[in-house]
């Protein structure tokens, strides 16, 4: 937007532009003045509802409140608590153990999709598209509700159906299952809002370059491979880094969860769900700020990572 | 919707929860008025009184009381039930403004809110007054340093429901000691694997049958706090229930999830160890059981004996935030210790009283219920409530506890950790606890 009206001032002639000195003063406040009031219903609403809350919860995290003494400063002893803490860390390998399978699975089965759905001779494509798409427009919560009730041991549709093709009645909220079961319900809703955004990227690439390809003789599978992929590259990265991210601050399907399986789903399950009982069982506001900001510098270290070897590998 | 809530709801259970899933159900109660917060204001004599209650309709009571106390509003708000309320007070206390005058406490969550300051001391609303009209037991449940800091609204005194037909099938007799509840589920899942004879009492219940087997896991005077959590009669209880476990001769369904429910409907559970709000749960969940269910006394440890447990008693508390507090505690007076406030929450809420007028009266003891073949099935309530030991106490942080408890029993059910660990575990949790509130520990 600053960039419009810049080059908007810019192009005016000469002699607008050295009118009054008045007149001139005022066109310059506009000028600058102007972007600065378009962006800030955004910027005071960020401030007060995102920059202010971290901070609070930073200044939370130095002190402890008791319930017997009160509030005191511990300065960083709440972190060391924090890192210390074995159940904190069972957390985070849980998250992680997800985070390896799920990122790399979602971004397969997206691309798979959208390579299906990009080509030429597809029939009922508009159709596919918003199949594909509309688990992502479920409210997680609602969907974690459903599959809930999918999963169940009784009286659900996978259990029923395993007995009777005779392969007994495998309980997929188990301790040893849950994990799986939490990955399927975030990769069905979030396969299809990937594929959207490779798809989109797949439409955009100009037709002149498959023409070139085809020319040459080349195969729609070297075509995807030597054309398509490398030009969906930086939407990978993008889209990775998302999936990491939300794989870490792994919070409603669990949450959902726990009600029907009580015991495979613990109150620190995930560092989301462990900080959240922090306040809401043991009243511990200090000690969950710390973890929500500890939980916040490993996502910055991961996502870093990530991009870093991304760009080493461009190089 | 309120099966999933289930569980959470369970954990901070009262006599009413049952009925606060009922009404969830059918999208009724004030639920979409959860935000509005009001902290009352008083203008020319006329009170407004906000109420915090996930007791199902609970505003018939409060219309009642304003026919008769024209100065004064009451407005009932469900929040949520258990720890979902107890969530938004501690926000609300943390934030200083926007609790409402009267709140409904599971009875082991008093005492954490007492300690923190945000619920007020009746005596100096003279709750003294009262007092002689409630159980004892109940009385001493909102006691902190002898201040009364709630009045008890109902309770749930644990017993042992039964599927008649079941036991008439396989000719088992109703267990009267634990010893015969073991034989009797090796003896029925034998006769039909498909049958279990219970599962493991889960949530508040498996802290009713510690309870029960003499567990005294806390002693609080003040900031002092003793904890017993693993003592011998929770061990003994806990290796009972595990070595159950162990010989899968309980269902492996946990309690008070919406599988559960199936379970029962489908007749694979003969008989559950719960509570006087049991038939609140089960009536509406599987109507077409109606006439094949009986309720006996809680098996014993040792045989004669009426020992007995709570599992569910809750009341209503006055928060610090309130400006009309004497209004706020007059209003809990009549609703709990009047005839006519108690009596609408036992016939509307069926809330077991703990009103004694009404708790020994032949109209509540006689009244003969359909659902359990015509039994007089309060009288079963009354006379468990009778045994269940005063000497018992939730400790200063009880929702904490009720939360850890239940979760380390769910674990226990997927065989993650044994129930006598558990317990060991739980010990030195809560002994930690205890230490970073500041509390001073012995055990």
């Amino acid at each position: 937007m600053a960039l419009g009206v810049s080059t908007t001032n810019q192009a005016l002639p000469r002699a607008e532009r050295t009118a009054a000195p008045g007149r001139s003063r005022r066109r310059r406040f506009k000028s600058i003045g102007t972007p600065y009031l378009l962006v800030a219903p955004f910027l005071i609403l960020f401030l007060v509802f995102f920059v202010a809350p971290i901070i609070y919860a930073a200044y939370v995290s130095l002190f402890v409140n008791r319930l017997i003494g009160g509030q005191h400063f511990v300065g960083l002893a709440n972190y060391g608590q924090v890192l210390t803490n074995p159940d904190f860390w069972d957390a985070v390998r849980r998250v992680a153990t997800y985070g390896v399978i799920q990122v790399p699975l979602t971004m397969l089965v997206a691309l798979g999709l959208a390579l299906l759905l990009d080509r030429r001779r597809l029939r009922g494509r508009t159709l596919f598209q918003l199949g594909y798409f509309l688990p992502f427009a479920i409210p997680s919560v609602v969907s974690a509700l459903l599959w809930g009730y999918l999963y169940a041991n009784s009286f659900g549709v996978f259990a029923q159906f395993a007995k009777d093709i005779g392969l007994g009645q495998p309980d997929l909220l188990s301790p040893g299952r849950i994990l799986f079961s939490i990955g399927n319900i975030a990769l069905w809703a979030s396969a299809g809002a990937n594929m959207i955004i490779y798809y989109a990227v797949l439409r955009s690439i100009p037709a002149e370059l498959y023409e070139a390809a085809r020319i040459d003789g080349a195969s729609e599978l070297r075509v995807a491979w030597h054309i398509k992929l490398p030009l969906l590259r930086s939407s990978f990265l993008f889209t990775g880094i998302l999936a990491i991210i939300a794989a870490f601050q792994l919070f409603n399907e669990p949450s959902i969860l726990s009600a029907s399986a009580p015991g495979s789903i613990t109150q620190d399950y995930t560092p989301n769900l462990y900080a959240y009982n922090l306040i809401a069982n043991a009243q511990q506001y200090n000690l969950a700020a710390a973890v929500a900001f500890t939980l916040a510098v490993g996502i910055l270290i991961a996502t870093a990572a990530v991009l870093l070897v991304a760009r080493r590998k461009k190089s | 919707m309120a099966k999933q809530r289930l569980r959470r709801a369970a954990a901070g259970l009262a006599a009413a929860l049952a009925v606060a899933l009922v009404a969830a159900g059918c999208g009724s109660s004030g639920t979409g008025a959860s935000s509005s917060s009001s902290s009352s204001t008083s203008s020319g004599g006329k009170v407004t009184l906000t109420v915090w209650s996930w007791v199902a309709g609970l505003q018939q009571e409060a219309n009642a009381y304003m026919k008769e106390h024209p100065n004064v509003t009451v407005k009932v708000v469900n929040v949520g039930g258990g720890t979902v309320e107890y969530d938004k007070l501690r926000v609300a206390f943390q934030a200083g403004s926007g609790a409402p005058d009267i709140t409904f406490l599971s009875s082991y969550a008093v005492k954490s809110f007492a300690l923190a300051n945000d619920i007020v001391n009746l005596d100096n609303y003279g709750a003294q007054k009262i007092a002689p009209t409630q159980t004892t037991f109940s009385w001493d449940a909102g006691l902190v340093g002898n201040g009364a800091y709630y009045v008890p609204a109902g309770f749930g005194p644990m017993a042992y429901f039964y599927r008649a037909d079941i036991f008439a099938k396989y000719h088992i007799t109703v267990p009267t000691t634990w010893a015969q509840f073991a034989a009797d589920a090796a003896k029925l899942h034998k006769a039909d694997p498909g049958v279990y004879l219970s599962s493991l009492p889960g949530s508040t219940n498996y802290l009713g049958v510690l309870w029960q087997g003499g567990q005294q896991p806390f002693q609080t005077s003040g900031t002092k706090v003793a904890i017993n959590w693993d003592d011998a009669a929770a061990m003994k209880v806990s290796s009972y229930w595990q070595g159950l476990l162990d010989s899968h001769l309980l269902s492996p369904v946990p309690e008070l999830t919406s599988q559960w429910e199936s379970a029962i409907a489908n007749g694979s559970i003969a008989s559950l160890v719960g509570a006087a709000w049991y038939p609140l749960l089960l009536e509406p969940s599987v109507p077409g059981q109606a006439g094949k269910w009986r309720v006996a006394l809680l098996p014993q440890w040792q045989a004669g004996q009426n020992a007995s447990a709570d599992s569910g008693m809750s009341g209503y508390a006055v928060t610090k935030q309130s400006a009309n507090q004497q209004a706020a505690a007059n209003f809990l007076y009549w609703l709990n210790a009047s005839a006519q406030g108690v009596g609408m929450l036992q016939k509307i809420q069926s809330q077991f009283p703990t009103y004694k007028p009404l708790l020994d009266s032949p109209a509540l003891l006689n009244e003969k219920s359909s659902y359990f073949g015509n039994e007089e099935i309060n009288r079963v309530f009354n006379t468990s409530g009778a045994g269940i030991s005063t000497a018992y106490d939730y400790g200063p942080f009880g929702d904490y506890v009720a939360t850890e408890v239940t979760d380390d029993v769910s674990r226990a059910e997927t065989g993650a950790i044994t129930l006598p660990a558990a317990m060991t575990q739980l010990q030195t949790q809560f002994v930690t606890y205890a230490k970073s509130e500041g509390f001073t520990v012995s055990s």
